[in-house]
């Protein structure tokens, strides 16, 4: 069935609540506001306030009081609104949340998501339009999830409810009114596992988020010019699906890695470097990376776009892949 | 109040496990047998004990750095806990997590977190699984006074009063946040108990070199708690008798003062009740403090008969 | 980006050099490796190839002496600079966008992937270093090729995948080139050779050559100054001569005369009869890539200096471009081989058989050289001749090189 991302994220926060009242939910205007881009709208009603807390503005509590009902028998699903604000709960994430179970112990899981909405949306500016994932790939233990299509969300998202792993879940902003084939009922799609969006053969192009879509746009450009691009959602950041990455550049023996987020540092800079490490003898040349441009979000939005990367830069990348000194 | 002999007795051991816990913890410092570092809880143990003394089955404790020994009366294994501080794979971590984690899952010890306050919603969250459960369970979250000027400690505070959760914020008030003095670094006389109006929270403080005063003070906000009061906070007054870290030499401070508080040890002064109230004889209370050693000398023996990990435990825990 | 070319130094001596031919032409697109001029020195005619890649701009012309380092041309790295270059139509560039261009978007246009490779651009850079990809590597390891002899069409001349599988198949349809044979070690890359037509003929040439003769140098330093300056004369009058007679046109019209008065040195030996021979069939060492050739100037001694010249001229073009016709290096009954265009005082040149001697000439150099009872500046060359001591000996040869020195000593000779 066609539904929005939206409507597939709320779709599994409802019928995971309707399986488990284990599952609980709190954060920053879910109850009667129903969220500020209307993802838990009507959940009070349906759940009733134990279940769906509205929370003050404090982030680091949100988290750390998830982390406590995760270890003694709850399954909370924590919202902090926009992802640039996991950075105020940081040390509750990345010390607390990543590496409880290791500091503590087999018995101490953690069955939590941290649900955020990340990406740029047209004007949102510096400290609202950032996508995390990277800055949190360096907390080993911590599970990153960013689907690209509404039926990747819902799938995704009930798995990591079920997960006994603590989850970072990455809801891009832009997509929430995209729309796409759900498939009917109860399914899950496993964590770890990338997803080929598009086979191809010329060249690998691994596309995080509202990237998968730019990725495909640019393969359809690159199609009219004989270039075949194999565009790979991996879904789950970390832990990273290596093998189907290394399947398909065993094919192509080209990768290019696209993300929204700032060049330096960033999840290409990661990939590329592991690519490098793992996969020399198969790579016909360097790991490419398109990303946003190393500035703080801009506000205005022409220059907005023109940080982020589209089609356009990404065919680019993979046409200077291919590129000969002839 | 008027106390059974047993149960006077039952808290001096308690209070004694705690005093050795830490004791041997020194000493095994001291022998180079601990890696990293560790925070001496001597003469802090009263506190603890009284709070504790108030607690049932299916509470949840959030314990502090100091004393760590806190662990041993809650009922963690005292070998798992010895081969955690050891860095053994026999601790509860694998020797991964060290004297900032040792803990016991099973006995309502939610953990701790080495980065002082971060876990207080850690406890709120606990507190939260006890109200959805709609049981009259308790969530202990001890903190000191350094870190009662963290804003987490505060976010969770907070919320725990909004959603009226059943936790107990009990702040050990030493005096010092390693070398500076909480007459510094709060504008208020009791960091712990002032700051509970501001979160409308009923609060005590106590004197916490007598064990006895201590389980008063928290049994009464306890039982508040239990009855559906919501959260409260007990400020015990106490004094850091050892540095901040072994090693350090406290030179920050006034030797005589901390003589001062040596002569109000919590274990010589329960001693000297025991005695005077004719519940024990100076036999007997040699007896216990011997068997109570014991204990804990064979837990260590224990302990050091575990391995060191391996390469491979490390990713044991990482994920489930 | 706009590259300057100059007049390189080719040889110790070397000062400056004078166009002789344009190969490319004004505009062209030239590549790394293409000989796009020649030009000669005092002794040679040498090609010039270019060592980057661009639009070419002519700033010097055929006939023009240019002094070493200076320029002959540019380069420019793309039509628009070139017509910048070139024009005076000077056209700026394009005109930058409102809004630059993305960084993660690289500089290189649209360009057909994986194709071949007409003229591949030569993959070892100035350090000498093979860069190849990880691919690239792993095929060529796997196929036994050895990296240095594929040509890397990549990005920076770099190897990828498709030049190594381009190498491989060429190498199947040329049976004799490449076969493969184990590498040793991976660090250690052992390039096995098999030997080439032409190579196997020189081969069995020169060992044949030096087990079957008694064969010995002399060596003589004659003073060419005055034969430079009579060439350099003749080169003002390369308009009535009609070509530009070099330094070695000389020293084989010289080696001619000589011959015609020592015919015992125009020979060939088959072990059991010398034959003298009446005409002077000039065999001509020249030095191509593939290898030795030394085609023959067929009545050398019927021939005047431009004739000497021009029939020189084309066998050495021929030789160069692997298209002497059949024949051309047979009949030879004295060899001449020019070594000067190196650092070379010297050598021990290996006769040709059937032939009986053979005539080499060394750099010329200026020394201190003491004439009458003063040092003065002069130019000196060896000549040095490789004989059959089984034809003839010491007596002759020292007159051989005696007529030599006078002949070069006194240019005027070789032309009379």
């Amino acid at each position: 069935m066609q539904m929005t991302y939206l409507q597939a994220v709320a779709a599994a926060l409802r019928e995971e609540m309707q399986r488990d009242d284990k599952i609980i939910m709190f954060g920053e205007d879910i109850a009667e506001f129903g969220n500020i881009f209307g993802v838990t709208r009507g959940f009070l009603e349906e759940f009733g306030p134990k279940r769906i807390r509205n929370t003050p503005i404090s982030e680091t509590a949100i988290v750390g009081t998830a982390l406590g009902a995760a270890v003694t028998g709850f399954r909370p699903v924590a919202e902090l609104m926009y992802a640039d604000f996991t950075m105020v709960a940081f040390t509750e994430i990345f010390h607390c949340v990543s590496k409880w179970r290791f500091m503590h112990g087999a018995d101490y899981k953690l069955p939590m998501v941290i649900r955020c909405a990340m990406g740029s949306s047209f004007g949102a500016g510096s400290e609202h339009s950032n996508c995390v994932e990277s800055l949190f790939m360096h907390a080993p233990g911590l599970t990153i999830i960013s689907p690209s299509t509404p039926a990747d969300a819902k799938g995704l998202l009930k798995s990591a409810i079920r997960s006994d792993n603590p989850i970072l879940f990455c809801e891009h902003k832009q997509l929430y009114q995209t729309k796409g084939e759900v498939p009917e009922g109860d399914y899950t799609i496993p964590i770890g596992v990338a997803d080929v969006k598009r086979p191809g053969k010329d060249v690998t192009v691994i596309a995080v988020g509202l990237m998968v879509r730019r990725a495909l746009e640019a393969a359809e450009k690159l199609e009219k010019e004989g270039i075949s691009i194999e565009v790979i959602d991996p879904r789950t950041i970390a832990p990273f699906d290596k093998e189907t990455v290394f399947e398909s550049i065993r094919k192509t023996h080209h990768a290019i890695i696209v993300e929204e987020s700032n060049k330096t540092a960033g999840i290409g800079a990661e990939l590329a470097a592991m690519l490098q490490e793992e996969m020399y003898d198969e790579l016909d040349g360097p790991v490419g990376r398109v990303a946003a441009l190393d500035v703080p979000m801009p506000y205005n939005i022409t220059l907005e776009k023109h940080v982020i990367p589209d089609a356009d830069d990404i065919a680019k990348a993979v046409r200077a892949q291919l590129a000969r000194s002839l | 109040m008027q106390y059974t002999a047993d149960f006077l007795k039952k808290v001096y051991r308690d209070l004694l496990s705690i005093r050795f816990f830490e004791e041997k913890q020194v000493e095994l410092y001291a022998a180079g047998r601990i890696p990293g570092h560790i925070h001496s809880g001597i003469g802090e143990e009263a506190g603890v004990t009284g709070v504790l003394t108030t607690r049932k089955e299916g509470d949840f404790f959030k314990i502090s750095h100091r004393p760590v020994g806190a662990g041993v009366i809650i009922g963690a294994p005292l070998e798992t806990m010895f081969a955690e501080i050891m860095g053994r794979v026999g601790g509860n971590a694998l020797g991964m997590g060290g004297v900032l984690h040792m803990t016991c899952r099973e006995k309502g010890m939610i953990g701790f977190s080495g980065t002082l306050g971060c876990d207080a919603a850690a406890a709120v969250g606990a507190g939260l699984t006890i109200q959805m459960n709609e049981t009259d369970n308790v969530s202990y979250v001890f903190y000191g006074d350094g870190t009662s000027n963290r804003g987490p400690l505060h976010e969770a505070m907070n919320l725990a009063a909004i959603w009226k959760l059943p936790v107990l914020f009990v702040c050990n008030n030493n005096q010092f946040a390693i070398s500076t003095p909480s007459s510094y670094s709060s504008a208020v006389p009791n960091p712990g108990a002032d700051r509970a109006a501001a979160y409308g929270m009923p609060s005590k403080t106590v004197d916490a070199t007598d064990v006895v005063a201590v389980y008063e003070a928290a049994k009464e906000l306890v039982d508040g708690i239990r009855a559906g009061n919501g959260p409260a906070v007990l400020e015990c007054k106490m004094y850091r008798v050892r540095g901040h870290f072994e090693g350090d030499q406290a030179k920050y401070r006034d030797a005589a003062v901390t003589e001062e508080w040596k002569k109000k040890d919590c274990v010589l002064k329960m001693e000297k009740k025991l005695v005077d109230e004719g519940v024990m004889t100076a036999e007997e209370i040699e007896a216990l403090r011997a068997e109570v050693l014991a204990e804990m000398e064979a837990a260590i023996d224990a302990a050091d008969k575990s391995p060191e990990p391996t390469p491979e435990d490390l990713y044991r825990n990482l994920y489930v | 980006m706009i590259i300057e070319l100059v007049m390189p130094r080719a040889g110790l001596t070397m000062v400056e050099g004078t166009i002789s031919a344009w190969l490319a032409k004004e505009g062209d697109k030239v590549k790394k490796g293409d000989a796009i001029m020649e030009f000669e020195n005092e002794k040679n005619t040498i090609e010039f190839n270019c060592n980057d890649e661009g639009y070419l701009h002519i700033t010097a012309q055929e006939g023009e002496t240019v002094a070493v380092g200076a320029p002959i041309a540019a380069l420019a790295s793309t039509e628009e600079e070139y017509k910048t270059l070139a024009g005076g139509a000077s056209q700026p560039a394009a005109a930058p966008a409102a809004v630059p261009a993305a960084p993660t978007a690289p500089a290189v246009e649209t360009v057909a992937p994986a194709t071949t490779a007409a003229a591949p651009v030569a993959a070892a850079p100035a350090s000498g270093r093979v860069s190849a990809t990880g691919l690239a590597k792993k095929i060529a390891k796997q196929n036994n090729v050895t990296l240095s002899a594929v040509k890397g069409t990549g990005p920076n001349g770099r190897i990828i995948a498709q030049d190594v599988k381009d190498y491989i198949a060429a190498a199947a349809s040329a049976p004799a080139a490449a076969v493969a044979a184990p590498a040793a070690y991976a660090e250690d890359v052992v390039a096995q050779i098999p030997l080439s037509g032409i190579r196997k003929a020189i081969a069995k040439n020169m060992y044949t050559s030096l087990q079957e003769m008694a064969q010995c140098t002399a060596c003589a330093e004659i003073d060419v100054t005055d034969l430079l300056a009579y060439r350099q004369r003749l080169v003002e009058a390369t308009g009535f001569l009609g070509c530009k007679v070099t330094v070695n046109d000389l020293l084989c019209m010289a080696v001619v005369k000589m011959l015609k008065k020592h015919p015992m040195a125009n020979a060939t030996f088959d072990g059991k009869v010398v034959s003298q021979h009446s005409a002077v069939n000039l065999s001509v060492a020249v030095a191509a890539e593939a290898g030795l050739m030394v085609p023959v100037v067929k009545n050398a001694d019927k021939m005047n200096l431009v004739e000497l010249h021009n029939a020189m001229k084309k066998l050495a073009e021929q030789a160069r471009d692997k298209c002497l016709p059949d024949g051309s290096q047979a009949g030879g009954t004295f060899t001449v081989s020019n070594v000067g265009m190196f650092p070379i005082d010297w050598s021990t040149p290996i006769i040709n058989p059937p032939q009986v001697a053979i005539m080499g000439f060394g750099r010329s150099v200026k020394k201190p050289v003491v004439v009458g009872d003063e040092i003065k500046i002069r130019s000196m060359m060896n000549a040095f001749l490789t004989f059959d001591h089984r034809v003839f000996d010491g007596l002759e040869v020292g007159r051989i090189l005696d007529d030599m020195k006078t002949l070069l000593e006194h240019p005027e000779l070789i032309t009379l």
